[in-house]
């Protein structure tokens, strides 16, 4: 009887493994090559549910983190300030293991930043594909720095020490600054751009419709589609203008914070005029 | 073990009635009862068998859980579509709503997640004592 439980358990067991292990690897291998263009229109939805939710758990989990860390930050205060007022070993102690749980929870949290945006960046529509993956190649690596500086934290055990961590990170910070605001600038510039696509396939379908009801030798109409024309040509080169920015951020000195700092008027403008042609196509097709 | 007829009469020698005791039988009796009543669930086709219930309800859980896939939640999108179907909307006409609502979120007014701001040197002055 024992027996042929055994045998139903390790059958049981041996059956969940072969299909876990056989829905890990196709998870890894669709992860490796996963493009929203050469997935089906079922699996896009899928995909970017997927990718939503990822996002949104990520985001409740670096807002948990950088609750940590600002309950660090408060102690290593704390324990900064007995450091100098009393001046003890057992104050040294303090400032030492405070800041040693400072350093790792801030890590730890921008570690998390990054894990956000580059999730936002795969996510997204209308980002060239150059780009997408330049910065998610540098999230990647600026992340694998964060990972190698935390790891020699736990060995740290005098001021020296902390101060030495602190000078390598000075590096890493710029890093982790730039990277972000390369990322985004990007998404900010896509979602426009993902708008700006999405307007010229509607006034392609208006115009094939218009161009099977005959409706265009209605004066008015035309005018309107005219209109329409006109906006949508004056986008491109507004578009054109800010990627090539973005392009030049590399190699100016200023880099990528200045870019993002100066992007809004320009995405004003961009979403002005995007606005009026959303009003356009909505007056011309009748949505209230 | 061997068993022995009492008779009443041994242990009460003078008065009350006699009962004739079998012990063997009364204990054969009692035990066919007991077996008779988890006769289904001690046998080896019993036990087999709730095994085997056991096993595929824990199978179609495995297969269940593993088969899961997630959009079974309404989401805005799902809503706005809804919301789409229910105007009676032509598909050129709530292409176009989609654009607005797409739009609406793209405002560069609305900031992505910014830097959170931290310490990024953290640093103890060695000098002070």
């Amino acid at each position: 009887m024992k027996k042929i439980f055994f045998v139903l358990i390790l059958f049981l067991l041996m059956i969940a493994q072969i299909r876990l292990t056989s829905v890990i690897k196709a998870q890894e291998s669709r992860g490796s090559e996963i493009t929203l263009e050469n997935l089906s229109q079922s699996d896009q939805i899928i995909y970017r549910e997927r990718l939503e939710a990822e996002i949104e758990d990520q985001h409740a989990q670096l807002l948990s983190q950088l609750n940590t860390y600002q309950n660090d930050e408060r102690n290593f205060r704390v324990a900064h300030d007995q450091y100098t007022r009393l001046q003890t070993l057992n104050s040294i102690e303090g400032v030492v293991n405070s800041a040693k749980s400072l350093i790792k929870s801030r890590n730890t949290a921008l570690y998390s930043y990054l894990n956000l945006l580059r999730l936002k960046i795969v996510e997204a529509e209308g980002i060239e594909m150059f780009h997408k993956e330049r910065v998610i190649e540098r999230i990647l690596s600026v992340q694998f720095q964060i990972d190698e500086h935390s790891s020699k934290v736990d060995s740290v055990v005098s001021r020296e020490e902390i101060n030495e961590l602190a000078e390598e990170f000075s590096s890493i910070s710029e890093l982790i600054t730039e990277t972000s605001y390369y990322a985004l600038s990007v998404l900010s510039v896509g979602k426009l751009q993902a708008v700006y696509d999405q307007s010229v396939v509607i006034n392609q379908r208006i115009i094939e419709e218009e161009g099977d009801t005959a409706l265009i030798e209605s004066t008015t109409r035309a005018r309107s589609l005219a209109e329409i024309e006109k906006l949508i040509s004056d986008l491109p080169p507004l578009f054109q203008d800010i990627w090539s920015e973005i392009n030049l951020a590399e190699e100016r000195t200023q880099g990528y914070g200045y870019l993002y700092r100066g992007l809004s008027r320009k995405l004003n403008t961009i979403y002005s005029k995007l606005s009026r042609l959303t009003a356009y196509f909505e007056e011309v097709e009748n949505v209230k | 073990m061997t068993q022995k007829n009492y008779k009443i009469d041994d242990l009460l020698p003078s008065e009350g009635p006699i009962v004739e005791w079998d012990q063997d039988q009364w204990w054969l009796d009692g035990k066919t009862r007991i077996k008779e009543k988890n006769k289904f669930l001690q046998s080896k086709k019993g036990k087999l068998t709730i095994l085997a219930l056991v096993f595929l309800f824990v199978m179609l859980l495995l297969m269940l859980v593993l088969q899961r896939k997630p959009g079974t939640t309404n989401k805005e999108e799902d809503i706005n579509k809804e919301a789409v179907q229910e105007a009676n909307l032509t598909p050129l006409q709530s292409q176009i709503v989609k654009l607005r609502s797409q739009l609406e979120k793209a405002d560069p007014a609305i900031k992505e997640t910014p830097l959170p701001v931290v310490e990024m040197n953290i640093f103890i002055e060695v000098d002070k004592l």
